[in-house]
């Protein structure tokens, strides 16, 4: 039986692309950010606020759901299971509030981007667009995002009582009768 | 021999070989100090987020970032004239999004 080795390792491949793509774009959804608070040029503001909104919605909303997706799959494909230990909890919980949280913002995102597509801005407007707020939320992803990749290399022990109770009956199971 | 229980996962792609879920060395004791460490300070954190909200009046809505004297601050880029004082909040749906 060589399928199902080969469907994790599909699996796995397939959730650290989806997680380190979503972390990469979140780094260039920074830089972005960044630029949209400290240049001066209105035109460069502007820009950066619609590329961000693109890349929200054809970037970062995609990968982190493929990535929260394949994570599922891929741990109820393995004997770690979901919610049997701590480190795939909190990466579990890491990717759902980030998600959210993404979901949640697009819509400030896609307010900023209206205002920054419009012919011409208003007096306080374009000082409106250079709020830190885009910056304030892709640094917090981002730490998030480091957080989960960190668990998922040094996956420090700690199982949970649901857990331990499955480690039970598996060993329960496979004891060899006296 | 049906497959062995060797779950690990992400240690294929870095070391190439199983690596099972620790069984012996897990402590019975609850949850580990770093999970706890790690709840404390999301805790925390989502406190210090909701004390900041209400202490900026409540609005976390795109409403917020915009001058109150601009008129058209609340514009999407479906319609051509903004909602005054209409603070949307993270709840409304997307409209007119262009790519």
């Amino acid at each position: 039986m060589s399928s199902r080795p080969r469907l994790r390792k599909f699996a796995l491949t397939a959730h650290v692309i989806f997680s380190v793509g979503w972390l990469g774009a979140v780094v260039v959804f920074l830089a972005l950010s960044v630029v949209g608070v400290t240049s001066q040029q209105g035109p460069v503001v502007r820009a950066a606020y619609v590329a961000m909104e693109s890349i929200g919605w054809f970037v970062l909303v995609p990968l982190s759901v493929a990535s929260l997706l394949t994570g599922v799959v891929q741990s109820l494909g393995t004997k770690w299971g979901l919610i049997r230990h701590y480190w795939v909890l909190v990466k579990l919980t890491i990717n759902v509030v980030a998600t959210i949280i993404l979901l949640l913002y697009m819509q400030t995102l896609g307010h900023f981007a209206g205002i920054a597509a419009q012919p011409a801005l208003a007096n306080g407007e374009l000082d409106g667009l250079r709020s830190p707020s885009a910056a304030i939320h892709a640094a917090a992803a981002l730490l998030l995002l480091v957080v989960a990749a960190t668990l998922s290399v040094y996956k420090p022990p700690g199982m949970t009582r649901y857990g331990q109770r499955k480690q039970h009956q598996r060993r329960a199971v496979t004891r060899p009768v006296a | 021999m049906p497959d062995a229980p060797a779950p690990h996962a992400e240690s294929d792609a870095d070391t190439g070989s199983p690596t099972e879920p620790q069984s012996g060395g897990e402590s019975l004791a609850g949850a580990p100090r770093w999970a706890k460490a790690s709840g404390i300070i999301g805790l925390v954190l989502v406190v210090l987020v909701v004390v900041l909200l209400l202490a900026g009046g409540g609005n976390h809505g795109p409403g917020r970032h915009t001058s109150s004297g601009a008129a058209g601050g609340q514009a999407t880029p479906s319609s051509s004239v903004g909602n005054p004082g209409a603070a949307a909040e993270h709840d409304r749906p997307p409209g007119g999004h262009t790519p």
